[in-house]
């Protein structure tokens, strides 16, 4: 298929030559056509002009039958050369003299017909009457041989159309030179637009030209093109600002994410603690209330044996005594989650001092031993540490059938040379205290078990307790963004660490 | 105008073939015509008769030549008339300068009155030359075929050469008389000083 697209040149040149020629062609045809008509017209009043004044010169030799004058008179058309013939006939119509002398009858008519000129044949033959004053004296006849005329108009076409010729020439090498300053700015306009295409170089700049249309286009193409590089930039560095604080809101909702995550493990955990609690502390708490309903019972119906009904009331006072004691660890086991108490500063080696001095009684009871390397000092809630170090003497020293011996000892350990599955802090150290009795001990399954509230190995006839203390000493150690661990086997002792971070505003991040 | 094509018709007859029947025809016409009447006048005459007509269209009068506009303008012929009916057929019913054309025929120059075109026919030699220094002043154009006319005082005169009729003019004549007569006329003519 043949494209409509046409080089502006040619397109340019096309107007130019169409233009040109059809104005040349047009200015030409109205030319000749006025010359033609004019030429008749002026030919047809100069044969009636000459016809008129041969006439008024043959009026008196018709007149007076001078043939000789007449002749002489016809003769003075020789200045003519395009008289062929001319004829002169009397007031009857005979033919009086004609002109040239040699002329043949069968060249003029026989007999004068009407008045006026006419063009017929190429040739322009008439009448025209001679008079004397109102007098008709005769009849002129002219030929006009229009041939050479029409020779002579003829070689006038053909020079016309050679100079024509000569003049579109002329028009295409002039319009070929000229239109160069019009299209030579528009081709570089193109080249540079379609360069710009190509390539995408928005830096590229078109040439100015010096016709007013196309400087103003070029002015206009190069503003275009430095507005389009502009905002090109300005994409781009949006297109990085955007990418940016993409990853800046990512990190955010990642981090938002991870904090949800743990406050939602942390909501699971503790309403989990608080379904167990809430179901050890309704089983628990029942016990002694039955207790107490039984006894009751059975004194109201042993009223009248005094020392039964003392018995049984005994038993009520005793079940009662036990819930209040249950209801006041449960109490300080929920106060635990209020972490409200500030750090201080405590001396490890006078918390054991203290917690010796209360069980004073219950250790030279069971002759127990209690032996303690020298201890650091770590910043902690005071009231929890004691309560954490209290539990788990007292836990030591309930659980065994003979002499206890609890073994205190301490290291310092870098977090992330803790091996657990806990959570820790990897930057920070930590101070690693270690609990060692040789009690009855238990079996590693139950490792997890044993730090449940009210969860008990053992029943409270064997060996007293509420089933709090260890729940408590977890609790106080993970308030102090700490854990513990313990290792032990039946019959062969237990191992309680307690991991603790050495700063607490560190690790409480 | 028919008598004259009537009349005309048998001097053309051999250069008109194509015209010859009806020429004949014309003639005989005439010949029964003209049989009762005078006979007609030679071609020299017919010719000479539509020459006087001719000469009223190359010759100027002046405005004082008519008393008044209903005056008829007067050919006379002096003496014997070797036209005939001729002359008369010929300006019938013409006019010059609005003025009818007439003939009149003079037998004395006594008679000659508001004549305008004056033909003398044969006259004596010495009463033409009296008459003519009258006549100056009259606007008449004389006119004569008598030799020598134009010399004599007269203003035309016919002349006959190479079988032809020629005509002398003396200018001077009719000017005195007030009369002016065509260049195209003169051109044809010999002039007479």
């Amino acid at each position: 298929m043949k494209s409509n697209v046409t080089p502006i040149q040619r397109q340019l040149m096309r107007v130019i030559l169409l233009i040109t020629g059809t104005v040349l062609f047009l200015t030409c045809v109205a030319f000749f056509t006025f010359d033609y008509i004019t030429f008749r017209q002026t030919t047809k009043t100069q044969i009636a002009t000459l016809g008129a004044i041969i006439a008024a010169n043959s009026t008196a030799a018709l007149a007076f039958d001078d043939r000789r004058d007449a002749g002489e008179t016809l003769d003075a058309l020789k200045a003519e050369k395009h008289i062929v013939a001319a004829c002169l006939y009397d007031k009857e119509g005979r033919v009086f003299s004609s002109y040239p002398v040699d002329l043949s009858p069968q060249n003029f008519p026989a007999k004068p017909g009407l008045d006026g000129f006419l063009f017929a044949n190429n040739h322009l033959s008439g009448f025209q009457p001679v008079k004397q004053g109102n007098k008709r004296l005769g009849t002129l006849y002219l030929d006009s041989d229009m041939q050479v005329i029409y020779d002579q108009l003829q070689r006038y076409v053909f020079i016309a159309l050679v100079i024509v010729s000569i003049a579109l020439m002329l028009a295409y090498f002039l319009s070929d030179r000229l239109q160069k300053t019009v299209t030579a700015p528009i081709l570089a306009l193109a080249k540079t637009a379609r360069l710009i295409s190509e390539h995408h170089d928005y830096a590229a700049r078109a040439n100015t030209s010096n016709v007013a249309e196309l400087r103003l286009l070029t002015d206009a193409f190069n503003h275009m093109l430095e507005q389009i590089e502009a905002q090109n930039l300005e994409i781009l560095s949006f297109n990085q600002n955007l990418e940016q604080k993409v990853s800046e809101r990512t990190r955010e909702v990642e981090l938002a994410k991870s904090e949800l995550e743990n406050v939602n493990d942390k909501l699971i955990k503790s309403n989990r603690d608080l379904e167990q609690f809430a179901y050890i502390a309704s089983h628990d708490l029942q016990e002694p209330l039955r207790k107490v309903r039984t006894y009751a019972e059975m004194a109201g119906r042993n009223l009248h044996d005094e020392e039964l009904a003392r018995k049984y009331f005994d038993k009520i006072s005793s079940s009662a005594g036990r819930m209040t004691e249950l209801i006041q660890a449960v109490l300080n086991y929920s106060r635990l989650s209020k972490a409200d108490e500030q750090y201080e500063q405590i001396d490890l080696n006078q918390v054991i001092d203290n917690i010796k001095t209360d069980f004073e009684l219950l250790i030279s009871e069971k002759n127990a031993v209690i032996k303690t390397s020298s201890l650091p000092s770590i910043r902690g809630i005071p009231l929890q540490i004691h309560q954490l170090f209290l539990n788990l003497i007292s836990n030591s020293l309930k659980f065994s059938k003979h002499a206890p011996i609890i073994t205190i000892t301490c290291k310092i350990l870098a977090g992330n040379a803790i091996k657990t599955e806990a959570e820790v802090n990897q930057d920070v150290p930590y101070l690693a205290l270690t609990f060692k009795d040789n009690g009855i001990g238990f079996e590693p399954q139950y490792a997890d078990q044993i730090f449940t509230i009210f969860q008990r190995l053992h029943g409270k006839q064997e060996y007293a307790g509420t089933g709090i203390g260890l729940a408590l000493c977890k609790k106080i150690v993970e308030n102090h963004h700490g854990f513990i661990t313990v290792q032990s086997a039946l019959g062969a002792g237990a191992e309680f660490t307690v991991y603790l971070p050495m700063e607490q505003e560190v690790a409480a991040f | 105008m028919n008598n004259i094509a009537r009349n005309s018709a048998p001097y053309y007859l051999p250069a008109d073939l194509k015209k010859g029947c009806a020429g004949l025809f014309f003639f005989l016409l005439s010949g029964l015509y003209v049989s009762g009447q005078a006979p007609p006048p030679s071609r020299e005459y017919q010719l000479k008769a539509v020459f006087l007509f001719n000469f009223t269209q190359f010759v100027e009068w002046p405005q004082n030549a008519f008393a008044s506009p209903a005056d008829p303008f007067v050919i006379g012929i002096l003496g014997d008339d070797p036209f005939g009916n001729y002359l008369e057929e010929t300006v019938a019913g013409e006019y010059v300068m609005g003025h009818p054309l007439v003939i009149h025929h003079y037998h004395s120059t006594k008679d000659i009155a508001n004549c305008h075109i004056l033909f003398i026919s044969s006259w004596d030699i010495k009463k033409v030359k009296d008459m003519l220094a009258e006549t100056t002043v009259r606007n008449m154009l004389t006119v004569s075929d008598m030799d020598n006319f134009a010399s004599l005082g007269g203003m035309i005169g016919f002349i006959n050469y190479d079988n032809k009729i020629k005509l002398q003019i003396k200018p001077a004549a009719a000017k005195n008389a007030n009369l002016n007569i065509s260049s195209k006329l003169l051109r044809l003519a010999d002039i007479i000083d």
